[in-house]
């Protein structure tokens, strides 16, 4: 336990230098470690994409973990699809379809391009995107998300869990300036 | 049943949030046993109701089942999936039974329909196995189906349980499972 303590906190310092780092884990540590760096970023603009939980469940669990979300924009990808209410919310984006990537894209270069000051993409859970778009597609719209990240400065994290010989993780990795691989 | 798999079954449910979306992996062997176990525990709080999706066992060998063992079928509602690919008309009060279970569209509208009838707070969803989709529809369409399912569980504040057997998944479709859920349980071993 006080061994993955250890490895979180250090991760977290570590993660901080690079400008873009992808972190493929397991699944249950993978929710630990989204947290973690929610957390650390917690005083910086952070734009973040999930795409397991609405945005009601994601305010009350951080809110119960005490963590500050003014800084957050979050996008939620859940809540639309499911024929859940979408009121007019301030710091969160509903996305109508997961297939429908260049609106993903603009709500993230719209972030980008109106936030001067040093910001985060966090993406979480990246391999869920394939289940609506074929890998090609999933590709050009991470290529995309980094001309745009290069263009206005902003860092980026992108989490995932991998399955055997995942190509897309492989052809993926090498955007990155840091990639964290904790499993085989 | 192992003891230690009775405790496990036992704890899960000792230690959740207000709301919660569990994936339980059994095997073959005591599947049925285990079932029953896991749907015990979540119909013990006394406002609990469920919404029992059937796509192996029709509604009428199912609910002898439960009753058989005890457990109080008053709190549940069904969706069968099942008997009409064998017979054609079928009308029971506490079920509503669908063509085949290729049609996912159907089984959300019938979930739709019986959750927003149900006016308890302490409503739960259990699908009993998600596996079984795969037999009918593709996996794609399946991880799609159980993406936008588990989200629907979450947006109306419901509980989930889904049932898997731990053969025949791929890695990808097990990966993408264990992600949408909030914790997933193997009682395999």
């Amino acid at each position: 336990m006080q061994e993955e303590i250890v490895t979180t906190n250090k991760k977290m310092i570590e993660f901080k230098n690079y400008k873009s780092i992808l972190i493929v884990e397991d699944v249950k540590t993978l929710r630990v470690t989204v947290n973690d760096i929610l957390k650390t970023l917690q005083d910086k603009p952070i734009i973040y994409i999930n795409l397991i939980n609405t945005y009601n469940s994601f305010v009350s669990n951080l809110k119960k973990d005490g963590l500050k979300i003014n800084n957050i924009l979050f996008i939620d990808c859940i809540t639309q699809v499911a024929g859940g209410n979408v009121s007019d919310q301030e710091n969160v984006l509903f996305i109508r379809e997961l297939n429908d990537l260049t609106s993903l894209e603009i709500a993230i270069t719209q972030f980008f391009e109106s936030t001067p000051s040093e910001k985060w993409l966090v993406l979480y859970a990246f391999s869920i995107l394939k289940i609506y778009n074929k890998e090609d597609i999933v590709l050009r719209f991470i290529r995309s998300i980094f001309e745009n990240a290069s263009a206005s400065n902003a860092k980026i994290v992108i989490l995932s869990t991998q399955v055997k010989n995942d190509s897309l993780i492989k052809k993926m990795a090498q955007f990155f300036e840091k990639v964290v691989m904790e499993i085989e | 049943m192992k003891t230690e798999h009775i405790d496990e079954i036992k704890n899960v449910f000792n230690d959740l949030p207000e709301h919660w979306l569990l994936l339980f992996v059994l095997n073959a062997e005591d599947y049925l046993e285990k079932n029953i176990a896991i749907l015990n525990e979540v119909l013990k709080p006394e406002d609990a109701v469920g919404v029992y999706v059937t796509l192996n066992r029709p509604y009428s060998v199912l609910i002898k089942i439960l009753e058989k063992n005890n457990i109080n079928t008053d709190k549940l509602f069904f969706i069968d999936c099942i008997t009409k690919t064998i017979e054609s008309e079928k009308e029971e009060k506490k079920c509503i039974f669908l063509k085949n279970p290729q049609n996912l569209t159907n089984i959300s509208i019938a979930i739709d329909e019986i959750i927003t009838a149900i006016p308890s707070k302490n409503k739960s969803l259990f699908v009993d196995p998600v596996n079984t989709l795969l037999i009918y529809n593709r996996v794609e369409t399946v991880s799609k189906f159980l993406h936008i399912l588990t989200g629907k569980i979450r947006v109306l504040n419901l509980n989930g349980v889904l049932l898997s057997t731990e053969k025949e998944l791929s890695p990808e479709f097990v990966d993408q499972l264990e992600q949408i859920v909030d914790k997933t349980v193997d009682l395999s071993k």
